[in-house]
């Protein structure tokens, strides 16, 4: 039995790519996550971070199922491996699994109450009924910081930051204990990012949930998650904790990743120096032979256009740092 | 240093079938040769409403006044639909948000590129083809030449948002006004572009107006800084004044709660309670007011604070902020 949570192991999800309309074949496949393998502990928030298009949201929808046709390798959930469930078993572990989408106004359906919006998870697992059921939401909405008499009103009467809320409201009901938060603040206002990532902590605190919170935003996963994996081109290539990816980044591409923030002080304009990448992100149809890397990267070196580096252990470093690079292993920069 | 561009008590509204929009409320800036001036603002804030004002991209719904623009010395606020184009895109320039949806995406880049060149410079296709490709190459696009005659689908976002800063460069402007044109992109694709256009600002010296909703962007490329909240100005000072001393509410909160990459683990942000205020009426009291932590009643509640001079170029409009 292993001490994560939530583990993957060689994890990939594999899109079909499809030519022709009435013989339709497959003519290859977009790696939307290659051979992942990372875990999560009971009650800590990782965070996966990439830029767009890097299969982050893909890992975390292959996690909750949603690509069995298309994925491989093992997921488990507390020692129960969900690829191989089926049925009502799999149905029962859905319900300790919940998502909190990007976007508040197209993760909300316009024509519902808040009330059914919240109640629908609590209906399709028969959780409860009538009045039981009208007391839970009402709890629920008290606990995101909502006015329980807005149980009847509908998502356009909600600000931004107020959607949002209900959206974690809905995640909330099944009582679950891995939610996955996409971009959860990338849509609100810079005054209410703030009032969103305080109440993911408090209801962390609160229920000891684990969180698996995608961003693209450095600055936002510095300061909620424990744990860190970057993405780039379906692969993770780096993954350590918090503390040890922010003082210690090894992966050309993180170090890259890390040196793009923009400081929010004046005084930090001479010491912000950006590390510019050449072109731009590979095809995933055709990602590059060696490491994905390998077109970008300032310190290519001929093994890395020949043989894919694999996520390793680095030897003399703090908290199981790993990365994927040849050249770390070497120790060609430091 | 002489003052590029001066606006004077800016106000717009936009009347709907539900009542009056107040968008902008009395903006009064200025702008230096050679500055970059960062608006800074939440959504709605008006911060790009005032700009498109300045510019006359407004819908016929929009009802602009002033006490006057003045552009070089020259009263631009009152001028008519064929006296602005020549200054739109030529004079003064803008870069939007987002390059995809303001590309046009049946027009090959060529053709956007040397549209502004062949109306305002009248340049020949064919000159204006050459310096063209010329643009592309200063803001770093590969082989320029064959990258006229592509179509805007054909380009990744960072690269799109390049072709835009080429057009709006184009005529050489003494003006780039640039609305957010890093939001939709990467953090590193971000860094490239804010790199760019401070580049070309150097090379062509050119004033440039940054609005963004991101105050660390603001931090390493703004030389004065402006603070909008509901269509109004709370603080506009020098960059560091502002993050060092800053004066309002408002703006101490917005500090505040921003995540820092340098700061610590699982602390608690600061919040400004609340929700953006409702932009149907003009208020009578502090906008901020029902969201300030410093809220005194005897004043916030009675009247509307006035811009006021605190210091050399830093000016606040708060009721509770002293001389």
């Amino acid at each position: 039995m292993s001490d994560y949570f939530l583990e993957l192991k060689d994890f990939s999800v594999n899109f079909p790519i499809y030519k022709g309309i009435v013989l339709k074949r497959v003519v290859g496949h977009i790696k939307a996550v290659d051979h992942v393998s990372f875990g999560l502990k009971r009650g800590e928030t990782f965070g996966l971070v990439g830029e767009s298009g890097c299969g982050k949201t893909t890992t975390s929808l292959g996690i909750l199922q949603m690509y069995r046709k298309y994925a491989s390798g093992d997921v488990l959930l507390d020692g129960t491996n969900l690829t191989e469930l089926k049925g009502e078993d799999l149905r029962r572990m859905r319900r300790r699994m919940q998502i909190i989408f990007q976007d508040p106004y197209s993760s909300l359906n316009p024509r519902m109450t808040v009330g059914n919006i919240i109640g629908e998870p609590i209906d399709a697992h028969n959780i409860a009924k009538g009045t039981e059921k009208y007391r839970m939401v009402k709890e629920l909405l008290e606990i995101v910081g909502l006015n329980p008499d807005y149980i009847k009103r509908y998502p356009h009467q909600f600000s931004g930051g107020q959607r949002q809320r209900i959206g974690i409201a809905r995640a909330l009901a099944l009582k679950p204990d891995l939610i996955v938060c996409d971009e959860p603040i990338s849509a609100l206002d810079v005054s209410i990012q703030a009032q969103i990532l305080n109440l993911l902590d408090d209801l962390q605190k609160k229920f000891s949930i684990t969180y698996l919170m995608i961003t693209h935003d450095m600055s936002v996963v510095r300061h909620v998650t424990d744990t860190i994996g970057v993405m780039y081109l379906g692969n993770l290539i780096e993954l350590c904790s918090n503390q040890e990816l922010y003082s210690n980044p090894l992966h050309p591409y993180t170090k890259a990743l890390l040196s793009a923030v923009p400081i929010a002080d004046p005084d930090g304009k001479d010491s912000y120096k950006p590390i510019f990448l050449k072109g731009s992100l590979p095809n995933p149809a055709h990602p590059p032979k060696g490491c994905p890397f390998c077109t970008r990267c300032q310190y290519v070196e001929d093994v890395c256009m020949i043989e894919k580096p694999q996520l390793k252990l680095v030897p003399h470093t703090e908290d199981n740092h790993q990365v994927a690079c040849h050249l770390v292993e070497r120790r060609v920069f430091t | 240093m002489e003052n590029i561009l001066e606006i004077k008590n800016l106000r717009t509204q936009f009347q709907t079938s539900t009542g009056n929009v107040y968008a902008v409320n009395g903006v009064s800036l200025y702008l230096r040769k050679g500055e970059t001036l960062g608006i800074v603002g939440e959504s709605g804030s008006g911060k790009s409403v005032s700009m498109m004002s300045l510019l006359k991209l407004l819908p016929k719904n929009a009802k602009i006044s002033s006490d006057g623009i003045i552009f070089k010395g020259k009263h631009i606020d009152d001028i008519d639909e064929s006296e602005i184009m020549r200054i739109r895109g030529n004079r003064i320039s803008m870069v939007f948000q987002e390059a995809m949806t303001a590309l046009n995406p049946v027009l090959t880049v060529g053709l956007q590129l040397t549209e502004g060149l062949r109306l305002h410079k009248g340049m020949s296709l064919k000159d204006a083809k050459t310096r063209a490709a010329e643009l592309l190459g200063l803001v770093g696009i590969p082989s320029p030449e064959s990258q006229l005659d592509r179509y805007t689908f054909e380009f990744s976002g960072g690269m799109l948002q390049r072709v835009m800063i080429a057009i709006a460069i184009a005529c050489n402007p003494d003006i780039l006004i640039a609305d957010e044109p890093t939001t939709a992109l990467d953090v590193t694709v971000q860094a490239q572009v804010i790199n760019l256009v401070q580049e070309m600002k150097e090379k062509l010296s050119m004033s440039v107006i940054w609005i963004t909703h991101d105050l660390a962007v603001i931090a390493g490329l703004a030389d004065r800084v402006m603070v909008m909240y509901s269509g109004f100005v709370m603080e506009s000072a020098p960059v560091r004044e502002l993050f060092k001393n800053p004066k309002h509410p408002y703006t101490i909160g917005l500090l505040g709660s921003i995540p820092s990459i340098s700061g610590k683990r699982h602390e608690k942000l600061f919040t400004i309670p609340g929700q953006p205020p409702n932009i149907t009426k003009i208020p009578t009291m502090c906008p901020f007011a029902d969201r300030c932590d410093k809220h005194d009643k005897k004043h916030c509640d009675i009247g509307r604070p006035e811009l006021k001079k605190i210091g050399s170029e830093h000016y606040v409009a708060c009721w509770l902020v002293d001389q």
